[in-house]
């Protein structure tokens, strides 16, 4: 009879566990994925903090600090990642790089944006930087690894997690740095955004081949690359990869097709500055 | 009657029962993703270039079927066929999530929540910045300049990113100008 007790009281507990189970777990994501991405931001913040410092930030032309957001974040719309507030910024330095943080902060330098000819190539550059935010390209590599044992879930669990950035943060952030400015993310996630980044940027209704040209063009300016090649797979590599990854996706190949007339204008709008400024 | 219990096997199998519909109850979830893109497309193929379905929706769930590279075999009940119409197709990995889709201001208002930050700024409910004060990111820069400095720190910079006010209905509108999301 007690067991007969007993089975009764434990079938309930499970059957009130599996009915109110799907919210319970719904509320574990919503706190997983706010504190993973309060760490990102908090290291990513630093990050383009140092970034700035480093370079220095070009945000003088608001008008073309409001575009390059636009774009990125019309960009971001169509990611896996809609919980990460992105910001694009621009960076005071004659190379043709660009650097994505952890947590959504993008960085385009002076010398790369100069030498891009339409919203369609821009669109493939940031794209290729949101994938490396939203695959957590950096952070992985970054992050302390920690093994977490059932007891310790369980407490974080309990304390409904504030943040777990229990180490030192600037030592996070100069391996960031390191790594975006020194050692690279590695060839694969290099890869890995360029692939994906296409499909981004093919989604947001661009036309991929325009960073295929992009690529092309920065492979024949090797003054200005440098920084960049010490970072990332050469360029015949990477443009052999995308030209497979676009016939494996059925895109068309050949040349780029002119933006619609009005997205043009608006491009050369924003940059109009950056124009006076090459001419100077 | 309670003779049925006293069966030792049938006790333990009894026991084990709620074990199994959890593990049913758990697999079946897993399986389920939620599409995070605004507006994508439902593929014939595993490959963006192939005849689209149906357009799909951030929020939409989605059944997987199978798994390929880059890309996922699905079935779906979307909203734009009117409902109740389930069909299949394949979306890309980089559009979905396990998760239903969270937008930036809602987490950021649950951080904010958390924090407990009675002070925090009042924003508009459609716009994309969040201070970094509300954030409760305002001790970093004290905390990134602890110790020997390799980089140097620019907060006002990285501020001044953080402030600039983007409306997310000025984004879907660039976003829809003179193309087609696909």
């Amino acid at each position: 009879m007690r067991l007969v007790i007993l089975m009764a009281l434990f079938w309930t507990g499970v059957m009130s566990c599996a009915t109110t189970g799907k919210d319970t777990r719904g509320k574990q994501d919503l706190e997983k994925l706010a504190n993973i991405t309060r760490e990102e931001r908090e290291v990513g913040y630093a990050m383009a903090g140092k970034l700035a410092g480093t370079f220095g930030s070009f945000d003088s032309d608001e008008q073309l600090l409001r575009y390059l957001n636009l774009l990125g974040n019309s960009l971001a719309l169509q990611s896996n990642r809609p919980e990460i507030n992105y910001r694009f910024g621009i960076l005071k330095s004659l190379d043709s790089n660009a650097f994505a943080t952890p947590g959504g902060y993008v960085f385009i330098t002076l010398g790369l944006l100069k030498s891009i000819r339409s919203e369609s190539e821009l669109a493939g550059v940031l794209s290729h930087e949101i994938i490396h935010v939203t695959e957590r390209h950096m952070y992985k590599a970054i992050m302390p690894q920690r093994d977490v044992s059932v007891g310790e879930s369980v407490t974080r669990m309990l304390s409904r997690g504030g943040s777990e950035l229990g180490f030192n943060l600037g030592q996070v952030v100069n391996a960031g740095l390191d790594m975006l400015l020194e050692k690279g993310l590695g060839h694969d996630k290099e890869i890995e955004a360029d692939q994906l980044g296409i499909l981004l940027t093919s989604s947001g209704g661009y036309d991929q081949r325009a960073y295929y040209e992009l690529l092309v063009r920065m492979s024949q300016q090797s003054a200005t690359t440098k920084s960049l090649e010490k970072t990332h797979p050469t360029f015949p590599d990477r443009l052999k990869l995308v030209r497979a990854f676009m016939d494996s996706n059925g895109l068309p190949k050949g040349s780029s097709v002119q933006d619609p007339e009005m997205i043009v204008h608006r491009f050369k709008t924003a940059t109009a500055s950056l124009a006076v400024r090459a001419k100077k | 009657m309670f003779n049925f219990f006293l069966n030792k096997e049938r006790r333990v199998a009894l026991l084990c029962l709620p074990f199994f519909y959890l593990i049913t109850v758990n697999a079946e979830e897993a399986t389920t993703i939620y599409v995070q893109a605004l507006k994508t497309q439902l593929k014939s193929e595993p490959k963006f270039q192939s005849t689209p379905v149906v357009e799909l929706q951030r929020g939409e769930i989605l059944k997987v079927l199978k798994r390929q590279g880059d890309w996922i075999q699905v079935s779906a009940t979307p909203k734009s066929t009117g409902g109740g119409k389930t069909v299949e197709g394949w979306i890309g990995r980089l559009f979905v999530a396990n998760q239903a889709p969270v937008g930036a201001l809602e987490l950021s208002q649950k951080l904010q929540n958390d924090e407990g930050l009675a002070t925090a700024a009042r924003k508009r409910p459609s716009s994309y910045s969040v201070s970094a004060s509300t954030r409760g990111l305002m001790a970093t820069g004290n905390r990134v300049r602890e110790g020997r400095e390799k980089y140097e720190f620019d907060e006002e910079a990285v501020r001044k990113l953080d402030n600039l006010e983007l409306d997310e209905k000025d984004v879907i509108q660039f976003q829809e100008s003179g193309r087609k999301l696909k």
